[in-house]
């Protein structure tokens, strides 16, 4: 023990506890505390003791000798029946009836956490339906639920992790904290991430995709803690039921279109484009023949109508357009290379 | 409560009936430990009415760590049986304090002693706790600063 650890008025910090210091007192107290590791550790000690034994009164509420002695009936009127011999087990009965204490206050607590959780601390749930929802979660990290997609947190997320259920597909950028991981649920998956910008695809009830943009992000089957796949930016992971964990360079520039607006080409393949309209509006084109694949697109659209597109493709592009019904068939001969 | 300590003594009994059957290879504070969280899982789920809510409920638990909770429940347990042996006096204004909820000035107006008497009560309450429980604080920080 060194010279500052005493020289703290123990009072003092009883006082900073109860809450009843005044400033001038939670100052010295701070200081103390930051002037030594071991201060530090010590008033550690005391405020786990300190905010236990508030929780701890629940005891006073048990009579474990009754309880015990109402175990010993029950198992003598089973005995007597069986005949089977003394009950002995290689621990004592006061060491029994030490862990007993202990299992009903941990029986205590299950029920208390649940019926919070379901009473209380209500699970919340937020789905978007046509358009792109912006979730801002408790502790500030931003999730944005693309068209269908819903998510589902505790309305606190305060517990030791900060646990969320996706369905669908959803941006997150999460709030770095790294005393408190933030999990994704997810079909079977579960998404750890620590500080990140990130991209998750839920598919339907089998798989995930996820693409992740900034830092580092933990992919894993819920089943299998232990193989985790590790996804750094530019990285794209997926997990489903046929390939299992599996982890591809994320190449697809228009991934995000959905949450930024904005599809970008540049020297694009017109199946690449075709493939990336349709998931930004929604399954609409076609091309008419494979010839067309020859051609690229080098443009930029930003929040623009389906019209507008269709307009500057055919300005660009020797290609000709065809509605029929909701498909949008594009035909034509084919590119030279180059063009 | 109630409902708390059926379901140990109903897990304490049925260990006593299965144990010619019982191999328990890990240790018996363990094996008591799955056998309650296994059983609350039973009873809470019988107490919810509509399906999804179980799998909300089911959800929300795979989310707690099982462990944590043992051992918030075990300090606690070591905490109650710390202050019972507490001296007299000291005892009573802890109790007050914490498990009660007053006030030190009215534990002090209540006792017709003084505020700064309570304090120095309170404090000595804390030393001869940490003394008690020291061995299984530190490793508890330990494990709250690593996750």
């Amino acid at each position: 023990m060194n010279s500052h650890f005493n020289s703290i008025d123990h009072e003092l910090l009883v006082r900073f506890l109860s809450g009843d210091a005044s400033e001038q007192e939670k100052t010295d107290v701070q200081q103390w505390i930051e002037a030594d590791d071991q201060n530090q550790e010590y008033f550690d000690q005391l405020e786990i003791l300190w905010n236990s034994s508030a929780d701890a009164r629940i005891l006073s509420s048990i009579d474990l000798k009754k309880d015990w002695q109402k175990v010993q009936e029950r198992i003598s009127n089973t005995a007597t029946q069986n005949q089977k011999g003394s009950f002995s087990l290689r621990i004592t009965a006061y060491q029994l009836v030490r862990i007993a204490a202990v299992l009903v206050v941990a029986v205590g607590l299950y029920f208390t956490i649940p019926l919070l959780i379901s009473q209380l601390i209500k699970p919340v749930t937020v789905a978007a339906s046509n358009n792109p929802v912006l979730v801002t979660l408790p502790d500030g990290s931003e999730v944005y639920l693309n068209k269908n997609a819903s998510l589902t947190y505790p309305e606190a997320l305060d517990g030791k992790t900060r646990a969320v259920t996706l369905q669908g597909e959803a941006f997150f950028e999460i709030t770095k904290d790294e005393s408190r991981p933030f999990l994704i649920k997810s079909a079977q998956a579960v998404i750890e991430i620590v500080g990140t910008s990130f991209n998750v695809r839920n598919i339907d009830s089998t798989g995930v995709i996820i693409s992740v943009v900034t830092g580092t992000v933990l992919l894993y089957d819920e089943e299998r803690e232990t193989s985790k796949l590790t996804l750094k930016p530019g990285d794209q992971g997926s997990l489903d039921k046929t390939h299992g964990l599996l982890i591809t360079s994320n190449m697809d520039v228009n991934f995000l279109s959905w949450k930024t607006g904005v599809l970008t080409f540049r020297n694009t393949g017109l199946k690449q484009v075709v493939s990336d309209l349709n998931r930004h509006y929604g399954n609409r084109f076609e091309l008419a023949s494979t010839a067309l694949e020859s051609c690229t697109l080098t443009s930029t659209f930003d929040h623009q109508a389906i019209g507008e597109v269709l307009e500057e493709l055919r300005l660009v592009l020797p290609i000709q357009i065809q509605e029929k019904g909701n498909v949008i068939i594009i035909s034509g001969e084919g590119c030279n290379p180059g063009q | 409560m109630d409902e708390a300590r059926d379901i140990v003594q109903n897990v304490l009994v049925g260990i006593y009936e299965k144990r010619n059957a019982l191999e328990i290879t890990t240790s018996i504070k363990a094996y008591l430990y799955k056998s309650v969280y296994h059983a609350c899982l039973n009873a809470l789920t019988q107490v919810q009415i509509h399906k999804d809510h179980h799998e909300q409920l089911k959800h929300q638990l795979s989310f707690t760590d099982d462990h944590d909770t043992m051992i918030n429940a075990e300090l606690e347990a070591k905490i109650w049986s710390a202050v019972q042996s507490l001296p007299g006096q000291c005892r009573k204004i802890f109790e007050m304090n914490r498990f009660e909820g007053m006030k030190n000035s009215e534990i002090a107006k209540v006792l017709g002693i003084s505020i700064r008497t309570v304090e120095t009560q309170i404090s000595k309450a804390l030393k001869i706790l940490r003394d008690n429980l020291s061995d299984f604080l530190i490793p508890l920080l330990l494990l709250s600063a690593g996750v």
